[in-house]
């Protein structure tokens, strides 16, 4: 047969049993859809958090006593500076401080204008800064949420700070973060080292942390070993390690979710199965008509194969086209919060257009294996309809 | 750890699918292996022939995707190189426990089995008489054991693999250091690649006067010599460094995925030469087409390695 | 040891901690003249802070008066310094060095050292001064030999911290001083340390802030960067494309002021060797600066003056290759960490030896 006769027949037969076929694909497409919107969102956050986590330095050195992480003396920076391999030492200094009318919590983050900082992105920011102004004001800058926070609250200008000493420090507001310091989190309050130190009780000789940078990532493990071998009460994180636990957390959630969908993809191939189990009494005169011109089962057998195909692919298309348009154009709501966790004041990540191959390929494998598995064998069923016994 | 990555969950969910619908096959293929005779004329052999399209037709589809199910094997393992440490890419992941190597040899060895099953369905069904029936389930009794022992493998291979324990990664695996000449038979650079093209030329001479035996033979060696060529030569042309060496790396987006290529076509090439020296006792047009996709899929699989290596010496005049 | 180093080495820099050495202003005697006079010419640190440990020397009718003995040898390497002078801790004043009694290695901090000199007129108080903080009683001779056996170690030590303050003081100097104005070339620290100040180009800092920037000003510009390797740069020995693998790129830059990459130092080896087998018609002498990437700070130094191991475990894109470094003791470090066999100057990288690597 001519193929522009059996794609027209093909259609044909599509149409005539579009009420049968338009249910099936609606669900189809709805099983698509959720799977990429969740599978693209992932990807995007994975991505953009990746290329935050470049930013950061190889290792932070944190001293720790029985277990529970201390002030760092700032002394071993030196030390660590000593260390060839190690290009630069920068002490961290920061800390949660309870803001109590809101029950949050803000993230101050102390920066030394004029030591190494701690991440590239501090870096860049510091440079940024006024200086001058920032030194001689000793004020803060704060991210959009504790802006958000403190406008309620009609701090606008400044806040008083309780520190543990009993006494309180006036700290006026010099601006907020700029928008790219949305990594940094939403709840991020900038202010001078020595503001810092005051209001978290870090002595002045200590810090929160230490973080080292080592430029050749061949010489990472050396490094590591002597700062082992520095100390004993050490906690020491490296950058590779903070990659793979995310690398991991970010798959565990993956995989929870996919294993719960399992059982939607069950319940998706047995409502399959039955909408195409049955037979319409016009679709068994159709194959009857069929094997009584002379068509052989696996003739019927490919003609009714061909016809769910189209359905599975129409509907595995418009669920990307909608799964896409969702997430980057309406920046996935709901979704994205399974990802985002509870977060102390909401971090505002935007989810940029970043689509992968195999992200298609995984889906593809997942849709296309139950849609199969489940129109097999009313196929087949329905091609072996014997013309007389239709007919009668 | 089964929950390494979304893909491991895929895979696994696929692959028992797959696995359960072969097992609806096998219910419905045993009584016909055991009473399929096609001159019969009784209601039981008419029930048997509706219920073979059956079980062919589920074959068929799910053999389908295991095909489909390999490279998408070889992306899985790629992706876990990133959680496993020390590993670059798949060849550290598969050295990760005792099952990976031999499990890679499984898979590639039942894609063997599949294709064969799938020409001789082919054949069986073209013909009138269906002359095949019998042999193609008894390949599939065979090829459902593998499998059913495969899916074992795949869970005890990926429910093992550590996270924290360090793996040799592909450098060291492949590696020049490595004591010896890691080439078979002691062959020099030179010679190896003189065989390769040697054996390429026999293939063709094969396929084109269809010399089953000859083209068994050839295109066995040819994936065997060709492995070494790809790994010991092509590649260092295809990572533009000639130090490294590894049939794993090219499967990465870093080198445009071309190990897919490379690989698929050397396989499918040695397959079909194989496979059209396996059926030329049957004669008919299948063996004919067996013998230019052969031809086609090596001719595929030189061209591409060649022009890496022109390519380099084109653009930087060296060899390396 | 190295506890007690990092102790004194801070008290050296840190200009809140209360120091022995240091006297108020005004007892202090200062016998040098000049705008920098308040500097030690050496180092450029504050007399009055490092009083109790000066010594000074006339020179063609010029006093200079330096913080330390280290700095009075480091400042006249090839003098006669039988002439010079020392303050006397008991009574700050003056005398000759000749006349003092040193007492070496007490638990006081020195200046510029771990192994601290003091003087002093009497005996008598050398000794009280020994019962009380310890230390060995001795002449000039063993205070200059004292200082001369710990000066290699004193010298990287300080080096250290001045490239620690030099990175402070850049920072320092964009964000506080007057970055527009024109600064004349500085020879030492003293020298910027009295122009900043002079000039109040840098409005009111303390002592420490504008050592920092001082160090930063007299240090030599543009020195270490890495290697600038453009993208389409191949080598010319083997033909890779160097900016895949810029911790291994090395560079020689012609005196037409041409520059080839090469993807590490055996292959520039390989062309500085034998240009004409790469098909370029230079001679050695045409190859005026060579360039290699150092292995721990990923920058590029002097290929001629720097120091390589050989045999360690570490791999380049080429296979083995000679690592480059900066100074020995880099070197001795990784080829302890690294399992090196040899540590080797630019002259001993011979053909043979590069060619021994490829095997």
């Amino acid at each position: 047969m001519p193929a522009k006769r059996l794609i027209d027949l093909l259609f044909l037969l599509l149409y005539r049993h579009r009420r049968k076929h338009m249910g099936v694909f609606l669900l189809s497409t709805l099983i698509v859809f959720v799977l990429l919107s969740f599978m693209l969102t992932a990807q995007s956050l994975h991505h953009t958090l990746f290329s935050a986590l470049e930013q950061q330095p190889d290792f932070i050195v944190q001293k720790v006593r029985g277990g529970r992480s201390v002030d760092t003396p700032t002394a071993w920076m030196e030390e660590f500076a000593r260390i060839h391999g190690v290009e630069r030492v920068a002490p961290r200094l920061f800390g949660r401080y309870f803001y109590e009318p809101n029950e949050t919590h803000f993230t101050l983050i102390g920066i030394d204008p004029f030591e190494a900082q701690s991440s590239k992105f501090l870096e860049t920011l510091v440079a940024g800064l006024d200086l001058k102004c920032f030194i001689a004001e000793d004020g803060m800058l704060i991210g959009e949420g504790v802006k958000a926070v403190l406008d309620h609250h009609h701090f606008f200008d400044y806040y008083v700070f309780r520190a543990p000493d009993r006494s309180k420090i006036e700290v006026p507001i010099m601006g907020t973060l700029p928008r790219e310091a949305a990594v940094l989190g939403n709840d991020a309050v900038l202010l001078s080292a020595e503001r810092a130190r005051t209001i978290l009780g870090i002595a002045h000789d200590h810090a929160t942390d230490i973080a080292l940078f080592v430029p050749n990532p061949l010489e990472r493990d050396t490094v590591r070993d002597k700062l082992i071998m520095a100390h004993f009460d050490t906690r020491i994180i490296a950058k590779s390690e903070l990659e793979k636990l995310y690398e991991r957390l970010y798959n565990y959630k993956g995989a929870l979710f996919l294993s719960l969908f399992t059982a939607v993809l069950l319940s998706f191939m047995m409502i399959l199965y039955a909408r195409y189990q049955g037979l319409h009494g016009s679709e068994r005169r159709e194959i009857a008509i069929l094997r009584a011109v002379g068509w052989s089962i696996k003739e019927v057998l490919s003609l009714k194969l061909l016809e769910n195909a189209l359905v599975a692919f129409g509907a595995f298309a418009l669920g990307f086209v909608l799964s896409y348009m969702y997430v980057f154009f309406l920046q996935a709501p709901l979704l994205r919060e399974v990802f985002m966790g509870f977060e102390n004041l909401r971090v505002h990540l935007w989810l940029q257009p970043h689509l992968e191959g195999a992200t298609l390929i995984t889906v593809a494998l997942l849709y296309f294996t139950p849609f199969m598995a489940a129109v097999l064998i009313p196929v087949w069923r329905a091609a072996i309809t014997e013309p007389l016994e239709a007919m009668r | 750890m089964i929950f390494l990555s979304n893909a491991v969950i895929v895979f696994l969910l696929v692959e028992a699918l797959l696995l359960s619908l072969l097992l609806l096959a096998l219910y419905h293929v045993i009584p016909i292996i055991r009473h399929w005779d096609f001159a019969d004329t009784s209601p039981r052999q008419y029930a048997l022939e509706k219920r073979s399209y059956l079980a062919q037709l589920i074959i068929f589809f799910t053999l389908a995707f295991k095909i489909a199910l390999l490279p998408y094997f070889a992306y899985m393992i790629d992706g876990l190189s990133l959680m496993v440490p020390g590993a670059m890419c798949a060849a550290g992941v598969l050295g990760a426990n005792d099952y990976g190597a031999f499990l890679l040899g499984l898979k590639v060895a039942i894609l063997f089995g599949v294709g064969l099953w799938i020409i001789l369905n082919r054949r069986d069904l073209q013909a009138s008489d269906y002359p095949y029936t019998r042999l193609k389930y008894l390949l599939f009794l065979a090829l459902f054991a593998l499998i059913a022992f495969e899916s074992a493998l795949d869970w005890l291979y990926l429910s093992s693999i550590a996270t924290t324990t360090p793996v040799s990664c592909c450098s060291s695996i492949y590696g020049a250091s490595t004591l010896g000449s890691p080439i078979p038979f002691g062959l020099s650079k030179e010679e190896l690649l003189i065989l390769f093209y040697l054996l390429y030329a026999l293939c063709l001479v094969a396929a084109l006067y269809s010399i089953g035996w000859i083209s068994l033979f050839a295109n066995a060696a040819l994936i065997y010599i060709g492995y070494y060529a790809v790994v010991y030569f092509f590649g260092l042309y295809i990572y533009e460094l000639p130090t490294h060496q590894c049939p794993f790396c090219m499967l990465q987006r870093e080198y445009g995925y071309v190990g897919y290529a490379i690989w698929g076509t050397l396989l499918l090439g040695g397959f079909f030469g194989i496979a059209s020296a396996l059926f030329a006792p049957l004669h008919g047009s299948t063996t004919r087409a067996l013998y230019r996709l052969s031809a086609l899929c090596n001719t595929l699989f030189v061209l591409i390695c060649s022009t890496y290596v022109l390519r380099y010496y084109f653009l930087n005049g060296v060899w390396l | 040891m190295i506890r007690l180093l990092l102790l004194t080495l801070l008290a050296l820099f840190s200009a809140q901690a209360e120091m022995f050495q240091t006297v108020p202003l005004e007892k202090a005697q200062l016998l040098q003249q000049g705008e920098a006079k308040l500097y030690c010419p050496s180092c450029g640190m504050h007399l009055g802070k490092f009083y109790k440990t000066s010594h000074a020397l006339e020179h063609e009718g010029h006093t200079h008066q330096y913080c330390s003995i280290h700095c009075l040898i480091e400042a006249n390497p090839y003098r006669e310094l039988k002439s010079a002078k020392v303050v006397d801790v008991t009574s700050l004043k003056f005398i000759n060095v000749a006349d003092a009694y040193y007492v070496i290695g007490s638990e006081k901090p020195g200046t510029m050292t771990m192994n601290s000199k003091y003087a002093f007129a009497q005996k008598a108080d050398a000794e009280a001064f020994i019962k009380e903080h310890g230390g060995t009683l001795g002449r000039f001779d063993d205070a200059l030999k004292a200082t001369y056996a710990d000066f290699a170690t004193d010298t990287a030590e300080i080096d250290f911290k001045r490239k620690m303050m030099a990175q402070k003081g850049a920072k320092m100097y964009a964000a506080l001083c007057d970055a527009k104005a024109a600064l004349p070339e500085f020879h030492s620290i003293a020298q910027a340390k009295s122009y900043i100040t002079e000039h109040k180009l840098c409005g009111m800092i303390d002592d420490q802030k504008a050592q920092a920037i001082s160090i930063y000003l007299a240090a030599p510009k543009g020195a270490h960067q890495a290697l600038d390797v453009p993208k389409e740069a191949k080598c010319p020995v083997c033909g890779m494309f160097v900016s895949k693998y810029p911790k291994w790129a090395a560079a020689i830059t012609t005196d037409a002021g041409k520059t080839l990459y090469f993807d590490g130092v055996k292959d520039m080896m390989k062309f500085y060797f034998d240009p004409k087998a790469y098909h370029h018609e230079l001679i050695q002498t045409q190859m005026s600066r060579l360039h290699v990437t150092e292995y721990y700070d990923i920058k590029a130094i002097d290929a001629k003056s720097a120091w390589y191991v050989i045999g360690s475990n570490v791999y380049g894109p080429m296979g083995k290759e000679p690592v480059a470094f900066e100074s020995e003791e880099r070197a001795k470090t990784f080829m302890k960490d690294h399992f090196g066999t040899a540590i080797v100057r630019f002259d001993a990288l011979t053909p043979q030896l590069i060619a021994e690597l490829d095997r």
